[in-house]
This record gives C-alpha cells, structure tokens and sequence, in this order.
C-alpha cells in the first residue's frame, strides 16, 4: 500500500522533473534567439565589410579604407568563433576565413601600386564569393544547430 | 622549446603593410629580412608573436613567410624552426599555408 509520504515523495519528483524540463526547454529557446542575432550581426558585419573592400578595389588608393579593412579583419576569427564555437567547424571556419582574407587583401592592398579595378573583374568576383561562402557557412551552422 | 621571442609589433611594427620595400617602411620584405632569415641561418628555434599589431594585410605575411620558400629554404624545415604564436588561429594557418605554397 502506498502510504501518504511515499505520494508525497513522488509529487515533488514530479515538480521537481517539470522544473527541470521546462528550465531546460527555455535556456535552450534563448540560447537559440541570442545565436540568431549573434548570426544576423555577423552577416550583416561581414557584407558591410565587403561593401567597403570592393569599393576600395574599385577606387583610388585609399589609406584609411586598408586601415578599416584590416581592422575589420582582425577581429573577425574572434568575433565568430567565440559566440559559435559551440556550433561551427572550426576547420572550416579557418579555411573559410582565409580565403575571405586573401580576396580582398592579397593583392592590389597594402601597395603605391594600387590600381582601380572594374566591375566584372575576376578578383572582385572572387571576393564576393568567398564573401558569401563565409556568411554560408555561419548561417548553416545555425541551421543545422536549431532546425534539424 | 623555443630559445627567444619576436613581437611583431614591439620588434618591427604595430602597421605591417605591403610586399616590397616600395610599399612602405615596415614591408613583408623588410621582416624577412631582418628576422627570417636569421632564423634560418641559426639553429635557435623562435617562437613569433603576431598579436598587438592593427591587423596583417595578406600580401605582408605572404611575402613575409611564403618568401621563404621561394629564397630556397625547406618547408618543413621553417615550420619546424619558426613557432607562431597568435589569440587568431586563422592566422597562423594562413601563414602555414603560405610556408608550405611559398614555392609553387
């Protein structure tokens, strides 16, 4: 026979469990909103970022632009890979990351021999693909994250 | 264990800029020279500091350690002599793949 502590026992498993549960269903509901933001910022970061790099390809050589450039630049491997380091392909990330690096600064920066570049032109399609690549590879890894 | 440390940005220059000597004062060119190939010509392993610095543009750090390679020297042999050191792991593996392309 159950006796009326052992009901008493079991109710506050019971709200103890629930708790726990819905505790659990929440910080991982929030967990997910803050990584949405936290990748619609990255997005928006990097596409600001290559908007500046083509237009400094397509322009005179301007000193301030490298110093924006290489300044958004540096702080990018950090400003990914430590709010999603938890979901993301660090390999990937680095392969990724470094393409995006090479397209708009391994040639025609950093140099008096700056030239202008046209639209169409090979290099700048390289930039905005490896651009895209990289927004690609953040946003999926949310994806594959959450919505799965 | 590495024998010394060199801070790119207290030991040559927090704005590394360029390729070549014409790109400005402190080029990809000007580092190899001054610190690479002393490296290479010793026996001493370094260890290299490329945090503090406003940022690396990638012709620098091509011309810097890719260059290496295209002078002669071994690739595996620079990788093993030169220990990078950086918060940015894409940086270092960006380094290392220019090490190990240098010559192609």
């Amino acid at each position: 026979m159950i006796s009326g502590g052992s009901l008493q026992w079991v109710s506050w498993i019971v709200i103890i469990a629930g708790w726990w549960f819905v505790n659990r269903t929440n910080n991982k509901r929030e967990t997910r909103k803050e990584q949405k933001i936290i990748v619609e910022s990255l997005r928006t970061k990097i596409e600001k970022l290559t908007l500046l790099s083509i237009e400094y390809h397509l322009s005179d050589r301007n000193l301030h632009k490298e110093w924006e450039i290489k300044r958004g630049l540096k702080y990018l491997w950090a400003d990914i890979n430590i709010p999603l380091q938890q979901i993301i392909d660090k390999t990937s990330l680095t392969r990724k990351l470094t393409n995006y690096k090479k397209a708009i600064t391994y040639s025609n920066f950093d140099t008096p021999a700056h030239k202008k570049l046209e639209i169409g032109d090979n290099d700048l399609e390289g930039l905005a693909d490896s651009s895209e690549a990289l927004i690609r590879l953040i946003e999926n890894a949310y994806f594959n994250c959450y919505h799965k | 264990m590495p024998n010394k440390t060199i801070s790119i940005a207290k030991d040559f220059s927090r704005y590394p800029a360029g390729r070549f000597l014409d790109d400005g004062p402190a080029n990809g060119e000007l580092f190899q020279e001054k610190f690479l190939i002393d490296i290479m010509k010793n026996n001493d392993t370094v260890s290299i500091e490329l945090d503090g610095t406003r940022g690396y543009g990638s012709s620098f750090l091509e011309e810097a350690f890719g260059g290496l390679a295209r002078k002669g020297y071994d690739p595996d042999e620079i990788l093993k002599k030169i220990n990078l050191i950086s918060s940015d792991e894409s940086l270092i593996y960006e380094i290392e793949s220019y090490i190990r392309e240098g010559n192609t």
